[in-house]
This record gives C-alpha cells, sequence and structure tokens, in this order.
C-alpha cells in the first residue's frame, strides 16, 4: 500500500467540526450568540435532535424561573 | 504521540452478540470477506470492530433499538472484544473492551507489551486512532447497506440527505430545522399572555389607591350592619328570655292543669263512692260505736266457746272509742278470720265423721251379711248333730259301732273257719264211709290207723250227721255277719263324718259369737260418730250464723268509717283544687302573650339572618378586593419581571434565529468546500476502480428547491461525463446500478481522504446486490494505491465475492481470506476458513 500518497494528500484533510467552529466564530460577532451557536451544534452533532432541543427548553425554562442563561450559553 | 495509519491485524471476541465462547479471527489480510446466511453472525462480527474502537455501535447510538446491555449474549454475563490494531512500523495496538451486566464496560489498552489502564484510556485511544471518532467510523470507515443504498437507489431528497451524513453537515440541517424556534415563541407568547392578564385585571379593578378606597367603604358598611346586629342580638336575647320564661309559666301551668285535672277525677270518684256509702249517713258515732262494743261481746263469747281464750283476751282488751274504732275492726277481721278457721276446721271434722259414718256402715252390713250365712250354716249342722245323736242313741258312739264290728268279724272269722274244718272232716268222714261201704276196711287218711266197718262205721255216720248240721248252722250265721258288719260299717263311715261336722258347727257357733259382739261393737260406733256429727253440724251452724250477723255488723261499722274518710278526703281535695286555681289564676299567663312574643322573636331572627347576610358580602367582597389588590399588586411587581423575561426570551429567540441562518450558510459554505476538494480525489478514485470506457468523469451540483415543509433544501445530483460525446448526464437516471455502486464507493472513498486517517480501513456490510462481477472486482481494486485505502472488510450473503477475492489475491498479489460464519444456537457462532 502506497503511504505516500496520504502523505501528499494531508493538505486537502477536512475536519467538519473544526470548519464549522471556526466559521461561527468568524461569522458572529456577539461572544453569547457565539457560544450558543457552538453549543447547539455540538448537540446536534454529537447527541442528536432530541438533546438539542432539550438544551433549548431548559434555556427557556431558565429564563421563565429568572435565571441567567449566561454560563450554560 | 504521532500514530501512523492503523490496519486490524486480530480480534478475540468472547460472549458479545451471537459469540459465546471465546472466538480468534486473524484480520491480518488486505482484503477479509465474511460470508454467511441471515443471522449467522458477520454483522456481530463487525459490531465488535465498532464496540471495541468505540465503546458503542450504531444500533445502540443511533437506532437505540437496543441497549449496551443487549450487546452481552443471552447465555453470558460478560462480553469482552480485544482487537489488535498494527500500524506499518509493526507497532502493535491492543484495545480490551468488557461489559458486565448492569455494570458500566472496562477498557485496558496495550502498547507494545504495556498496558494503559483507568480514565484517560478513551483520550489515548482517540489519539491512537488519530482523531477518528465514532461519527467519522460510522460515516467513511463502516459502510452499512443503507447508506449505499441510498445513494445509489435513493430519491433526491434521500441521496442529499445521504450524502451530508457523509459529509458530517446533517447536524447542520439538522440543527437548521430542529432548533425549535416555535417553543420559544410559543413561551413567549405564553408570557405575553400572562402579561396582557395582569394589564387587563389591573384595568377591571383600577388602581391598589382605588381598591384601598372601596375596601375602606366596605369596612365602613360592615362596621354599620355589625351595629345594627348587635342591637336586633340584645333585643333577641330579651325577648328569648322572655319567651324562656313564659315558656317557664307555660310549662308550669300545664304541669298545674294536669294535677287539678287529676285531683278533679280523684273528688269525682270520692263523690260516688260517697253516695254509694249513702245509707249510713243517718247512722251516728254513738249507734256505731253501742253496735261495736256489742260485736266486740259477741266475739269474746264465741272465741271462748270455741278455746281461743288467747285471742278473746287481745279483743277483749280493745277499748271501743270513736279514735279506736279502726283499730277494733281490724282485730274483728281477724276474730273472724280465726272464727272462719274454727268453723271451716268443723267442717272439715263433719266430712271427716261422715266418712267414718259411712265406713261404720258398710262394715256393718258386711259383719251382716257374714251372721246370717254363718246361721244358716250353724243351722244345718244342728241338724247333723240330732241326726247323729239319733245315731248314737241306736248303736253307741262310733268307737262302740267300731268295737261291735271287730267282735263281728271275729265271729265271722270262726265261724269260716269251724265251719271250713268240719267240712273238711265231713269231706273225710263221707270218703271214708263210703270206702268202708265197698271195702269194709281202710286206712285212716288222717291217723293213718286202720278203720273197719263194723267197728266204726256206725260211729262215723252219726260223726257225719253232727258234722252236717253243724256245718249248715256254720253256714247260714255267715251271711248274717256278713250284713251286720256291713250295716255297722256304713253306720260307722255316717258317724265319723257327723263327728267332724259337729267340731265344724262348735267352730262355726264360736266365729259367729265373735261376729255377733264385733256388730254390736260397730252399732255402738256408728251412733256415736253419728251423735259427733250432729254436734259438729250444730257448731257449724252456730257459728255461720254467728259470723253472718258479725260480718254485717262489721260491714256497717266499716262502711261507716269509709263514709266518715271519703268525706273528710273529699274536703281535703276540694281544698287542694281551689288552692291551685288560685295559682293558675295569680300566673297571668295568656297564649296572646305568647303569640306576640314568639312573632317578634321570630322578626329579630329574620332580622339578624339578614344582618348575616350582608355582613358575608361585605366580608366576601372585602376578601375579593383584598386578594385582587394583591393580585394587582403582584401583577405590578410581576410585570417588570415579566417584561424582562419576554426580553429575554426574544433575545433567545433572536439568537436562535440568527443561529439557524448562520447554520444554513454554513452548511453551504462547508459543503461547497467539502465538494471542491472532494470532486477530484473523487475522479481519481473513479477513474482507478470504474473498469469501462463509456464514463470518464464525474461531478456533484447542489440545486437548492423548497420542500413541502416550507423550507429550502439543498439538493445533491451526481453526474457523469459520457465519454463519446462529453455530455454530463445524470448519474441516477443513466447508469445501471453496478455503476452507480462504484459511483458511491469512489465518493466514499475520496471523502475518507478528506478525514483524519487513523484508520486507512473500508468495511462494507452487505454491499448492494446486482452488480456484475465487474463491479464486484472493481471495490476489490478499491484497495489500488490511489484510493489509500489499505484494509477492505466485506460481510456479505452473495458468494460470488469469494471467488472476486481468490482472483484479487491471485491477480493483484494481495493478502486475501474468506470466512464462513455460522450459528449454531448454544454454541453461538462458528467461523471456518473456506480460503
Amino acid at each position: 500500500m502506497a503511504s505516500s500518497a496520504v502523505k501528499k494528500r494531508e493538505g486537502e484533510i477536512i475536519d467538519v467540526v473544526e470548519e464549522v467552529k471556526r466559521l461561527i466564530i468568524s461569522k458572529i460577532k456577539d461572544q453569547e450568540t457565539a457560544e450558543l451557536a457552538l453549543e447547539l451544534f455540538k448537540k446536534f452533532y454529537y447527541e442528536g435532535t432530541r438533546a438539542a432541543k432539550e438544551y433549548v427548553r431548559e434555556l427557556i425554562e431558565k429564563i421563565v424561573r429568572g435565571e441567567s442563561i449566561a454560563s450554560q450559553a | 504521540m504521532r500514530v501512523l495509519p492503523l490496519r486490524l491485524k486480530e480480534i478475540e471476541l468472547r460472549g458479545f452478540r451471537s459469540f459465546t465462547k471465546l472466538k480468534k479471527v486473524d484480520l491480518d489480510f488486505d482484503v477479509i470477506v465474511l460470508t454467511g446466511g441471515v443471522g449467522s453472525g458477520k454483522s456481530s462480527l463487525l459490531q465488535a470492530i465498532e464496540y471495541a474502537l468505540f465503546g458503542t455501535t450504531f444500533e445502540v447510538k443511533e437506532r437505540k433499538s437496543i441497549k449496551l446491555d443487549d450487546l452481552i449474549n443471552d447465555f453470558e454475563e460478560e462480553a469482552e472484544v480485544k482487537l489488535k490494531l498494527i500500524d506499518d512500523k509493526g507497532n502493535i495496538y491492543e484495545i480490551i473492551r468488557s461489559k458486565q451486566r448492569k455494570r458500566r464496560g472496562r477498557l485496558r489498552i496495550i502498547v507494545n507489551g504495556k498496558e494503559y489502564r483507568g480514565k484517560e484510556c478513551e483520550m489515548y485511544l482517540s489519539r491512537i486512532l488519530g482523531g477518528i471518532e465514532y461519527e467519522d467510523f460510522s460515516r467513511h470507515i463502516l459502510i452499512r447497506q443503507e447508506v449505499l443504498e441510498a445513494l445509489i437507489y435513493g430519491p433526491p431528497m434521500r441521496r442529499s440527505e445521504a450524502l451530508d451524513k457523509l459529509f458530517g453537515i446533517s447536524a447542520l440541517e439538522e440543527a437548521f430545522r430542529g432548533i425549535p424556534i416555535g417553543e420559544v415563541e410559543a413561551k413567549i407568547e405564553e408570557l405575553e399572555e400572562r402579561k396582557r392578564e395582569f394589564e387587563r385585571t389591573l384595568e377591571k379593578y383600577g388602581t391598589p389607591d382605588e381598591l384601598e378606597q372601596k375596601i375602606k367603604e366596605l369596612r365602613e358598611r360592615e362596621k354599620k350592619i355589625k351595629e345594627k346586629r348587635e342591637r336586633a342580638e340584645e333585643e333577641l336575647k330579651v325577648y328569648e328570655e322572655k319567651y324562656r320564661k313564659v315558656k317557664e309559666i307555660e310549662e308550669k301551668q300545664r304541669s298545674l292543669m294536669h294535677e287539678m285535672a287529676r285531683l278533679e277525677a280523684i273528688v269525682d270518684g270520692l263523690r260516688r263512692e260517697i253516695r254509694e256509702l249513702e245509707a249510713v249517713r243517718t247512722i251516728s258515732m254513738n249507734e256505731i260505736l253501742l253496735m261495736a262494743r256489742g260485736l266486740k261481746d259477741q266475739i269474746v263469747e264465741l272465741l271462748i266457746e270455741f278455746l281461743r281464750e288467747a285471742d278473746a283476751k287481745r279483743i277483749k282488751e280493745i277499748d271501743v272509742t270513736k279514735d279506736k274504732l279502726r283499730d277494733f275492726v281490724r282485730e274483728a277481721r281477724r276474730a273472724i278470720e280465726i272464727l272462719e278457721d274454727v268453723k271451716n276446721e268443723y267442717e272439715y271434722e263433719l266430712s271427716t265423721l261422715n266418712e267414718r259414718v259411712l265406713g261404720t256402715q258398710e262394715v256393718m252390713n258386711r259383719l251382716r251379711s257374714k251372721l246370717n250365712a254363718l246361721l244358716m250354716e250353724v243351722d244345718e249342722l244342728r241338724k247333723l248333730r240330732e241326726e247323729y245323736d239319733a245315731l248314737i242313741t241306736k248303736y253307741g258312739t262310733s268307737r262302740e259301732v267300731m268295737k261291735k264290728i271287730d267282735e263281728m268279724k271275729n265271729k265271722l272269722n270262726e265261724a269260716r273257719e269251724k265251719g271250713g274244718r268240719e267240712r273238711a272232716l265231713l269231706d273225710v268222714i263221707k270218703s271214708v264211709i263210703k270206702e268202708l261201704t265197698l271195702k269194709g276196711k281202710v286206712e285212716c287218711p288222717i291217723c293213718e290207723r286202720p278203720i273197719e266197718r263194723e267197728k266204726y262205721e256206725k260211729k262215723l255216720i252219726g260223726k257225719m250227721d253232727l258234722l252236717s248240721r253243724r256245718t249248715i248252722e256254720y253256714e247260714n250265721i255267715v251271711p248274717q255277719l256278713k250284713d251286720k258288719i256291713e250295716e255297722l260299717t256304713k253306720v260307722l263311715e255316717k258317724l265319723r263324718m257327723l263327728e267332724e261336722k259337729i267340731v265344724d258347727l262348735k267352730l262355726k257357733e264360736r266365729e259367729l259369737r265373735l261376729l255377733q259382739e264385733e256388730e254390736k261393737k260397730e252399732e255402738e260406733k256408728y251412733y256415736s260418730l253419728l251423735e259427733a256429727i250432729e254436734d259438729a253440724r250444730r257448731r257449724v251452724a252456730q257459728l255461720s250464723k254467728a259470723l253472718k250477723t258479725i260480718r254485717s255488723n262489721l260491714e256497717t261499722i266499716e262502711k261507716y268509717i269509709a263514709f266518715m274518710e271519703k268525706e273528710r278526703e273529699l274536703k281535703e281535695y276540694e281544698s287542694k283544687i281551689r288552692k291551685l286555681r288560685d295559682i293558675i289564676a295569680s300566673m297571668e299567663y295568656t297564649p296572646e302573650k305568647v303569640h306576640t312574643i314568639i312573632q317578634r322573636t321570630s322578626e329579630l331572627r329574620v332580622m339578624m339572618s339578614q344582618y348575616e347576610r350582608e355582613l358575608q358580602e361585605v366580608r366576601e367582597s372585602i376578601e375579593e378586593y383584598e386578594r385582587v389588590i394583591n393580585e394587582v399588586k403582584e401583577a405590578s411587581a410581576n410585570m417588570e419581571d415579566l417584561e424582562k423575561k419576554i426580553k429575554a426570551l426574544m433575545e433567545l429567540r433572536d439568537r436562535l434565529v440568527t443561529i439557524k441562518n448562520l447554520f444554513r450558510s454554513i452548511q453551504r459554505e462547508v459543503r461547497d468546500k467539502i465538494l471542491e476538494r472532494l470532486v477530484p480525489i473523487a475522479n481519481e478514485v473513479f477513474r482507478n476502480i470504474y473498469p469501462y470506457k463509456d464514463y470518464d468523469e464525474i461531478d456533484i451540483r447542489v440545486e437548492v428547491r423548497k420542500t413541502g415543509e416550507g423550507y429550502e433544501r439543498s439538493i445533491y445530483e451526481i453526474y457523469a461525463r459520457r465519454s463519446i460525446d462529453n455530455k454530463w448526464v445524470p448519474v441516477l437516471s443513466r447508469m445501471s446500478d453496478g455503476q452507480k455502486v462504484l459511483v458511491s464507493l469512489a465518493l466514499i472513498i475520496a471523502f475518507s481522504k478528506l478525514r483524519p486517517r487513523g484508520l486507512s480501513l473500508l468495511i462494507m456490510d452487505e454491499p448492494v446486490p446486482n452488480i456484475d462481477s465487474e463491479c464486484r472486482k472493481a471495490i476489490i481494486r478499491t484497495l489500488g494505491t490511489t484510493t489509500g485505502i489499505r484494509q477492505l472488510i466485506i460481510a456479505t450473503q452473495n458468494p460470488e465475492y469469494e471467488e472476486i477475492v481468490r482472483v484479487g489475491v491471485r491477480k493483484m498479489g494481495i493478502k486475501g481470506r474468506i470466512y464462513k460464519l455460522s450459528y449454531e444456537g448454544r454454541k453461538g457462532t462458528t467461523i471456518k476458513v473456506v480460503h
């Protein structure tokens, strides 16, 4: 097997997660929104839609209880 | 730590899914084909690889159809998978994962003989795998049938989703569609509604100051009603007291009326009784006393006469006066009872005497009948005695008769003896004579002396005549003696019989005398009893008469006493009735008075209830206003908080909208970037593995379409350039299934080359069927130098792959191994090397 081919194309490697994170940070100036976007992406990517929705519901409940969501996001 | 791309070397598994006992499978080959029927354990082996590397499987993590404990074989308590990896330098990495039921899984890693344990093992493993995460593995390394199916046969939407997953950007699509902005908006609406409700409350009830004023007014009203109620309560108390008193009087009066009615009934009874005793009204007390004294003397006399001296003495001692008249009457009654007892005794005696008289009469009758019978018997016997006396006179006593009989009998015997002897002698003489006559001489038959005729003939004849006479005499005497004896024997019998009768007569005569004496005695007794009866009768009559007189006089005295007492009682009861009337009249009780009190009491109670109701209404209004005022105050206080929350939720919503849109733009950018890099690599792989000349290049284009749910969706279309006219045609509609598989593989392999390459491995679980042998060979060719795939594992039911591997091994010089798997119940999956 030709390992040289692997080395040759190392520059072409795409890490989607890192790419998405980079784009989120670069596109959102508001830090809280960016953090929220990153958290949401991680939830959707690693834990699935249900967990992500649950996360948003927790945020809603926190706001309703009068708690801060800054640390959460 | 820098780890070179790895490939699988060996797997050992025990108690995992269909594997029960320890199985070791050599994986150190370029291409491995796992064949076997449905349920033989091919997928279980692939899952074991997945579990060893990441501690989970697609079924557990994505489908959630099973839990980690379900990975343990049903007949085992623990599952263990040991996976060995090897890099180009020959370093061996051994990953050991085990799991017991209801316990957390354990991980150990052995690198070149050095063992690693503990929490940091997972991070260490991630580094070994060059950053490949489970998501990468499940997208680019373990290619499941449904992924290939979606890419080859799927409609545009499904194909696009599959590609998004392959590219790792499906999470962005899901994020775009799945961020629950609607729930944030619903919550905002809910809080807005609460805010509106507060506003309505404020609008409806006014300000807290206005509500306070209303409460003040209501409290003033409450105070006035309370004052009215207190006044009514006071008056009611007075009337209730009046009512209580009047009720007491009513009760007392009712009781007195009852008593008066009772007394009047008694008075009526007394008057009736007095009327019945009216006869004694004309008698004076002196006359009664005289009568009583006379009665006393009479009783005393009677008691003495009948031998009741003690009782007579007691009565005699009573001084018959007006005061002691009742005592005398009581004692007289006792005396009457005593005399009655005496009379009863006499009557009893009389009845006893009568019985005795009857008994005596009976005895006398019995004696008399016996006497009569005895007299008759005695008369008969006396006649027999006369007959006896006559016989005695004629024959003598029985002894004398018996003596005579004995003498007769002696004579008879003598006559018979002598007659017989002389008859015999006569007979002898006769015979001697006879013989002498004949013979003249014969021997005496008696003395045997010779008798000569001449000498003795005359003598014998004279003797014979004498004897003849004497014999006749004897013969005449014997019947006479016999008759005489017979007569005397009969007389003797008669005498003996009569003698017995005479003895009997004597006894009877004695008995007769005794009976006559007894009869005499009974007769005397009878007359004595008759006298006693007469005496008793006389006394009974005397007592009856006296008692009748005494009773009559005593009754007159008692009636007189009763009359006097009833007169006295009547006066007493009449006096009581008069007193009761006076008391009732003094009570001044009238039904009208009671009615007035009851009416006023009732009015006051109605007023009280009315005041209570009014008070209740006022209190409820106060409570309502107080509640509302609190609510209004709370609403005012909460408004600010609510507005803050709504603001925060709106901010969250805005952020989420921003993020949602951002995710869509990022998705586009990442996809473009991936496609930009992917397409040249995919073409390179495509040209390497595609065995035909009809298409020479592939491309992926993205179109934006509106979905039925109302949002935009990027749809991928894969195109291939036709060699003959250089025209780009859609792969889906123009290419065969086998060609599409190769295009899909080219894309998968190309993308895996864009990802971190810790594992240069491709695992295909049931590649699609219906592809020709060229395509199957092309799959084997993915192991070519330009694809970067260094190890290929295919799990399939299709036996044609076996042949392809054999050819591939022979022609391409690669190392290959074919395993055949089968499931054998409790034994689990067994593995055989086919090639």
